[in-house]
């Protein structure tokens, strides 16, 4: 059995070995989400237009880095839903909204399952890692690690649509959010531009997938509730 | 006729910086190399459709390097909007003018005259629009040409010249061709083009430059501008 199907089958059946969220939060979607990452157009193939594009990017982006580029960078090295604080207000804190927080939970879970077997199945190395000339900003990711699609963009791009359910007013700020978290990742170095891309689209289709499941809706509900008590307080 | 008439005015307007210009005939690309000379076929892919993940991704580099542009940026965005083979001089010496220069300057705009009609001939294979077309939130920084945006007509200019310099110059040959990249970036910090444009525009001006290697014409020239730059060495 070829390495990559054994890394695969491992991380699909043993989710602790992705390094998984807390026991305790269960995902919406389970196995099922795993799907939504193969269902991806495959990334530009290497030495095509594409891939020249893509790296060109990343170096020019790099040359031109400035101080408030690698802020944001840092900024953005860990994404959850209270990463839109920017633009729902500083209020917006785990602590103060454990309705949130209990989705945020369960998100993780189900992006994490859609994200992990697609980096495996297309199998694309990180900028870093196709040329020495890349030098990341952050922490180089290991040499296994894979690049497409962006685990960070599939999350911004998933929990900037979720907070739109429940703030239908703030959807263009949240999404313009989501881009610039995404963005966070080619000013750092290690991803690619059509990266993002494929995690915004893997993040439509997992959102497509969630707007049908009860379970979902019902704690998108109790989020809409924490929100309207604390108006009334 | 039309499309000759355009050509003689566009290649006026670019090309009247290379220097000196008492030649009053037309004006039509062959001095080295006619366009059909490059297989474009061969050489050019066409650029990514625009609901592919690729040309997302394009226009998202555009759309977010326009979010995070500097006025440094901007600055080298407009001097490379009016780029000419004399603006790599501080790579290679106060003595680098067109005055000191005369038959130099020919040389270069000849060959100016005969890229321009092969990336001419290769945006109207694929009459891509420009950024700001696709989206409104493009807001160039520069002028906005009225041709097509595949390929970039600066990059090509950009990368022919940096080759055809590093054949003069070789000891510069790595400076040469990281102004070349910083050129070709310009163009999508300026809001004009995509990013694969600018790789287009590289691709068809190595290939330009190699047929163009091959011809004893051009090696005479060589010869030539060697010996006009012997005094100033």
């Amino acid at each position: 059995m070829p390495l990559r199907l054994i890394l695969f089958l491992a991380l699909v059946l043993v989710p602790s070995l992705a390094g998984g969220p807390p026991a305790g939060a269960d995902p919406f979607l389970g196995a099922p989400a795993g799907r939504l990452g193969l269902a991806l157009p495959p990334p530009p193939g290497p030495g095509s237009l594409e891939a020249q594009a893509d790296l060109e990017a990343v170096l020019q982006v790099q040359a031109w880095r400035t101080p408030a580029e690698e802020a944001l960078a840092r900024e953005a090295v860990h994404v959850d839903l209270f990463s839109f604080a920017a633009v729902l207000g500083a209020g917006f804190r785990r602590d103060r909204h454990p309705a949130f927080a209990a989705l945020d939970a369960r998100l993780e879970r189900d992006i994490r399952a859609a994200v992990d077997p697609a980096k495996l199945h297309f199998d694309r190395p990180r900028p870093p890692h196709a040329d020495p000339a890349v030098r990341p900003c952050l922490p180089v990711p290991p040499l296994t690690s894979r690049t497409y699609p962006s685990g960070h963009a599939t999350e911004a791009h998933v929990f900037a649509e979720v907070l739109g359910e429940v703030f239908p007013e703030r959807r263009d700020a949240l999404e313009a959010h989501a881009r610039r978290l995404s963005w966070a990742r080619v000013v750092a170095g290690v991803h690619y531009p059509t990266d993002l891309e494929a995690g915004r689209r893997l993040a439509q289709s997992l959102v497509r997938a969630l707007r049908g499941n009860p379970d979902f809706q019902r704690a998108v509900e109790a989020c809409r509730a924490e929100v309207q008590a604390e108006a009334a307080r | 006729m039309k499309a000759l008439v355009v050509l003689l005015a566009a290649g006026g307007l670019l090309f009247a910086q290379e220097g000196p210009a008492p030649w009053k005939v037309p004006i039509l690309p062959g001095f080295y190399l006619k366009p059909e000379a490059v297989d474009l076929d061969r050489v050019l892919p066409p650029p990514p459709a625009r609901d592919s993940v690729a040309g997302e991704a394009d226009l998202e580099v555009v759309r977010q390097t326009q979010v995070f542009r500097t006025s440094q940026q901007e600055a080298w965005a407009r001097f490379v909007d009016q780029d000419t083979v004399w603006k790599a001089g501080d790579l290679l010496g106060p003595w680098f003018t067109a005055a000191n220069l005369p038959g130099t300057a020919r040389f270069f705009w000849e060959l100016a005259v005969d890229g321009h009609g092969l990336s001419e001939a290769a945006k109207a294979r694929h009459a891509r629009p420009r950024p700001p077309r696709a989206d409104a939130s493009v807001q160039p920084c520069v002028p906005l040409p009225p041709n097509a945006s595949y390929p970039s007509g600066h990059s090509f200019q950009a990368w022919m010249r940096a080759e055809v310099l590093a054949d003069l110059f070789p000891e510069h040959q790595k400076a040469l061709r990281d102004r070349a990249h910083r050129a070709a970036w310009a163009r999508i910090l300026g809001g004009v083009h995509y990013p694969t444009d600018d790789v287009g525009g590289h691709l068809i001006a190595l290939a330009f430059v190699a047929e163009l290697r091959k011809r004893p014409a051009y090696q005479e020239a060589l010869i030539r501008c060697r010996r006009e730059m012997a005094r100033f060495r």
